[in-house]
């Protein structure tokens, strides 16, 4: 199956291409063009599901030629049962994004179309990356066509809100360039590595760095992560990007690029810097519980639906970052599926928002009220989201929620406590808000005029609602896909007790992989 | 002595610039077409020649001419990167000066005198043919800064980058002259084995100030801070297509030359000059980006930009490094191809007259020209240095070098720069795409769309396929000679 990923991630790039040459004009043409072309990649993700073995922790489908030989970047891509769900949220999520915009976007929705699916090979583009470089070419492409879409179907603020999106990432990345430049030439300084520099991930997991280095490149790599993520206090570009942000671009926003950041912290940072994780781990786990405090807290008093689901994001990212700082492969493994479920629901919460706001031209709460006998359709998928956005169980909320407290009880018992409040303060925020937009009398004679939701926008809903509760109940064929690949990255995360680490590490892999191997020959 | 015959092969691309601009000084004054549009297709044919036989010399890596020039790589790479600018930049003239009602014939005779006083800075081994180069160049394009003969800035700009050019060709001589009192003689080997001898104390301190004035007059040529002051006035006033030449191709050669000098000739001693050069590097950057974010003329936006460039070109200069100059090479090819192409835009949307130099005048044009904007678009964020364009490579390699020789603080000034440096040129970008259309923006120009097209396409290509360039300019950073010493 050479050459699947790149075929998926082009296939949006190519289908924007084909997009371009259709006249403005033709609506019809230009929507169903663009959600058939974006079936594609779902299709090959679909295939690159089945081609995947869960038994096997490293990377799979992977290709990788030389590009840029003169400064040792290669074009090298891969995926492992992390960026597998993420590629399979990413290729879900924008079909529906796309299905929804006729509703949504009233100028330009060539552009916008062209705009998503663009969107889409940059975010496929990160998650599959292998190569330091390339993924950074990916990520740093991310921004282009996001900028566009909160900038020119944005509300109000939309220049402001776009603009800081904009330089707020590039804050991070570029230190982060730096830190990877220093890594690549690094190890084209190791003679024992092959003597040219190379940025392959699986090549830079054999560099040794002193200390001193590994904190800086790890610092820089840090901060590009925690402000996409975005983590406290680094997150204040987030609710004005969500509230500016037209409904499909907050989706995709919250649903996968702000998990482009918890993606890094998995898939670089636990790798990459063994050595001085113990000093970062205890303060990312700090600031991470704040952050679920402190959004849920500023949740709770928002007057706008969309502003309180932007902050209600900024304390479930903390919770997945928690998961991320508790290192062991519970926690962290449930960080990557409440990544997913996050996505799921607040992806649904937002499309939601979003399907309300087109018929009111209004998300204040208070506007609101008694809509669940006008619109009951609308008030159970509502109710549904809201209940898996507060980790009931039975619904993906809970499975994430819970493995993360575990797995954080085990390293950071204190910070664990005051994660928990985080639940509370989100079943809080959340169901005060449903009771105040859905329950009561019906005292707004403007909402009697409201409508329920269209055949399209359960079209839209449908998939979500089904993940969710299929997320829910039987998490196994996720699990299954995560666990493996995270117990890789979570030994070479802790493997810093051993003394001699280039030459014990290797083998400790060895062994790692013949167990998974033999496993898989169990079944 | 008779010169031998290899010995005029080894210098047939300079001398076929010098007849090729005499030639095309005649033929200009029995040109009948006002518009001069075979004049300028003639040049271009001389160029493209020049960059053809520029190919290094086999044996002839030997000085020539009593080890005054050298043709080894150095010189090919500048000469063959010189040619391809100045076609690109002649090819937009050819439309765009006519567009703005001068009769600009001289214009053409005026950029292949300049190339040829390029091609003898990046060339020379010896100290006063270096200063040769720089006057013959300099003095064209004095005169080139004039053009609109009728309008007041364009005149102040001559006036100004002649006036401060003297003054700072003085400092560069009596740098020369004080190189010449330590080593008692002009040839670079000379100079190079004067400064890695043990000298007397006042013998170096009389090599450093040498070579401190020599920097002076390059950072004056290359727009340093804080000898950068005539660049926005200059830059402004010059007709465009003559400021996209001066910013592309001017700072070229006096890179070249910079190299040759500073990075070779005299490393022993610009040891102890890092401190003022990462000083100057950084001042650069930074004045350039921070002075540019409060721009609403784009010229002038692409005038500090363009200042803000010199210094990240300067940290090249800074390692000392071959790997420093191979990027410093590497980088002013895709510098070139991006401000080449930015500049071509302008030109393509200028009217009559002024034309459209204020950022405010692009409002709206992704709607109400796709294409232009997509191009300018590609050019902001090349220059801006996302991946996977030219700029970002440049940045890539330029950072690796910088990394390599140590000057990890120096990156990070860098970086924060490229982090302002955003901010002003996504301005451009989002008065383009998210600002309503104010007018209908009509290009006009066939040469100068192609040569726009063929400059956006190299941004394009430098960034995804960097290998034969970024090998050329290694190449050419590996085998600078400085003559027979």
């Amino acid at each position: 199956m050479y050459g699947l990923l790149t075929t998926m991630i082009l296939s949006p790039a190519a289908a924007a291409i084909l997009l371009a040459v259709v006249p403005p004009g033709a609506t019809v043409l230009l929507r169903r063009l663009a959600l058939l072309a974006s079936l594609v990649p779902f299709g090959l993700s679909v295939a690159v599901w089945s081609a995947y073995d869960p038994a096997i922790a490293g990377f799979q489908l992977v290709e990788r030629t030389t590009w840029i030989s003169q400064l040792g970047i290669s074009y090298y891509l891969g995926l492992d049962g992390i960026s597998l769900l993420l590629v399979m949220l990413t290729t879900l999520l924008t079909p529906l994004v796309l299905l929804a915009a006729p509703d949504q976007i009233h100028t330009r929705l060539k552009a916008y179309l062209i705009s998503m699916l663009l969107l889409e090979t940059t975010m496929l583009g990160t998650l599959v990356a292998l190569d330091l470089i390339l993924f950074y070419v990916f990520w740093e492409l991310m921004l282009i066509p996001m900028f566009l879409i909160i900038g020119i179907w944005g509300g109000d603020r939309r220049v402001y809100a776009a603009i800081k999106f904009f330089l707020f990432t590039m804050v991070g990345s570029l230190p982060m360039l730096a830190g990877i430049i220093y890594m690549g030439l690094s190890y084209g300084a190791q003679p024992d590595l092959g003597g040219s520099p190379s940025f392959a991930l699986t090549d830079l997991y054999g560099l040794v760095l002193s200390n001193s280095a590994q904190f800086w490149v790890c610092l820089a790599m840090i901060l590009a992560f925690a402000i996409k993520v975005p983590m406290w206090p680094l997150h204040t570009w987030l609710p004005d990007a969500h509230v500016e942000a037209p409904t499909g671009g907050s989706v995709i926003l919250a649903g996968v690029l702000l998990k482009m950041g918890t993606y890094g912290f998995v898939r670089f940072v636990m790798p990459l810097f063994p050595d001085v994780l113990p000093v970062f781990m205890p303060w990312i786990g700090t600031l991470a519980v704040i952050g679920i405090i402190y959004g849920a807290l500023v949740a709770m008093v928002q007057p706008d639906m969309k502003k309180l689901v932007a902050y209600s994001s900024v304390s479930h990212l903390g919770f997945v970052m928690l998961g991320i700082a508790s290192m062991n492969v519970i926690g962290v493994s449930g960080a990557v599926y409440q990544m997913i479920g996050h996505g799921l629901s607040t992806g649904a919460l937002f499309l939601l928002v979003g399907m309300i706001y087109e018929r009111r031209h209004t998300r204040m709460i208070a506007d609101f009220g008694g809509l669940w006998r006008q619109v009951p359709m609308y008030a159970s998928c509502f109710l549904i989201v809201t209940l898996a956005s507060i980790g009931l169980p039975g619904l993906n909320g809970f499975i994430g929620e819970f493995m993360i407290i575990v797995g954080t009880f085990q390293t950071h018992p204190g910070l664990t406590a005051f994660a928990v409040s985080g639940v509370v303060l989100g079943a809080v925020y959340m169901l005060w808000m449903y009771q105040r937009v859905m329950f009561g009398p019906l005292e707004n004679p403007e909402n009697e005029k409201l409508t329920d939701m269209t055949p399209r926008e359960m079209c839209v809903i449908g998939p979500l609602l089904l993940l969710i509760v299929i997320m829910g109940v039987y998490p196994k064929p996720f699990l299954e896909r995560i666990e493996t690949s995270v117990a890789a990255t979570v030994e070479r995360a802790t493997a810093t007790a051993v003394v001699e680490r280039p030459s014990a590490r290797v083998p400790e892999l060895k062994v790692a992989h013949a167990e998974t191997v033999s496993t898989g020959d169990n079944r | 002595m008779m010169p031998q015959l290899g010995a005029i092969q080894n210098v047939a691309p300079l001398l076929l610039a010098t007849g090729w601009a005499l030639f095309v000084l005649i033929a200009e004054m029995f040109s009948v077409d006002r518009r001069h549009v075979g004049i300028g297709w003639l040049t271009i044919v001389g160029l493209g020649t020049v960059a053809w036989i520029a190919e290094p010399a086999g044996s002839g890596t030997d000085p020539i001419f009593a080890s005054v020039v050298a043709q080894d790589g150095l010189t090919s790479y500048v000469t063959q990167l010189l040619c391809a600018l100045t076609m690109v930049s002649v090819l937009m003239a050819i439309d765009y000066i006519p567009k703005t009602g001068v009769q600009g014939g001289e214009h053409y005779p005026l950029v292949l005198f300049a190339v040829v006083g390029l091609i003898v800075m990046a060339a020379a081994t010896d100290l006063i043919v270096m200063f040769l180069g720089l006057e013959t160049m300099s003095m064209a394009v004095y005169v080139l800064a004039g053009l609109w003969k009728r309008e007041m800035r364009s005149n102040e700009a001559a006036l100004k980058y002649f006036l401060l050019g003297a003054f700072a060709s003085g400092f560069m001589l009596y740098g020369m002259a004080l190189l010449y009192a330590v080593a008692g003689s002009t040839l670079l080997p000379d100079v190079a084995a004067a400064a890695a001898s043990d000298l007397p104390a006042e013998q170096s301190t009389l090599l450093l100030l040498g070579v401190a004035l020599l920097l002076v007059g390059f950072g004056f040529k290359v727009g340093a801070v804080p000898f950068h002051l005539w660049t926005p006035d200059v830059y402004e006033g010059a007709p465009t297509s003559v400021t996209a030449f001066m910013s592309t191709v001017v700072k070229l050669g006096a890179f070249a030359a910079m190299i040759r000098t500073v990075t070779v000739a005299l490393a022993p001693v610009s040891g102890d000059l890092t401190l003022a050069l990462w000083l100057t590097s950084a001042a650069t950057m930074t004045v350039g980006n921070i002075v540019a974010l409060k721009q609403t003329s784009l010229k002038r936006m692409l005038a500090y930009s363009s200042v803000a460039h010199t210094g990240y070109l300067l940290i090249g200069v800074t390692c000392g490094s071959e790997q420093g100059a191979a990027a410093v090479l590497f980088y002013l090819a895709t510098y070139g191809a991006m401000n080449l192409a930015a500049f071509g835009i302008m030109m393509l949307i200028s009217r009559q007259g002024s034309g459209a130099e204020r950022i405010s005048d692009y409002a709206g044009l992704g709607q109400s020209n796709p294409m232009l904007a997509l191009a300018m678009t590609i050019c902001m964020l090349s220059l801006t240095g996302i991946p996977p364009l030219a700029g970002f490579m440049g940045k890539l390699y330029l950072f690796s070098a910088a990394l390599e020789a140590g000057h990890e603080i120096l990156v990070v000034v860098a970086v924060l720069n490229s982090v302002i440096s955003a901010a002003y040129y996504l301005g451009v970008v989002r008065v383009m795409y998210l600002d309503a259309p104010r007018e209908n923006v009509a290009a006009s120009g066939g040469h100068l769309a192609i040569g726009t097209l063929i400059a956006v396409a190299a941004v394009i290509a430098l960034g995804l396929m960097p290998g034969a360039v970024l090998d050329a300019a290694r190449n050419a950073a590996a085998s600078i000679v400085l003559g027979s010493g």
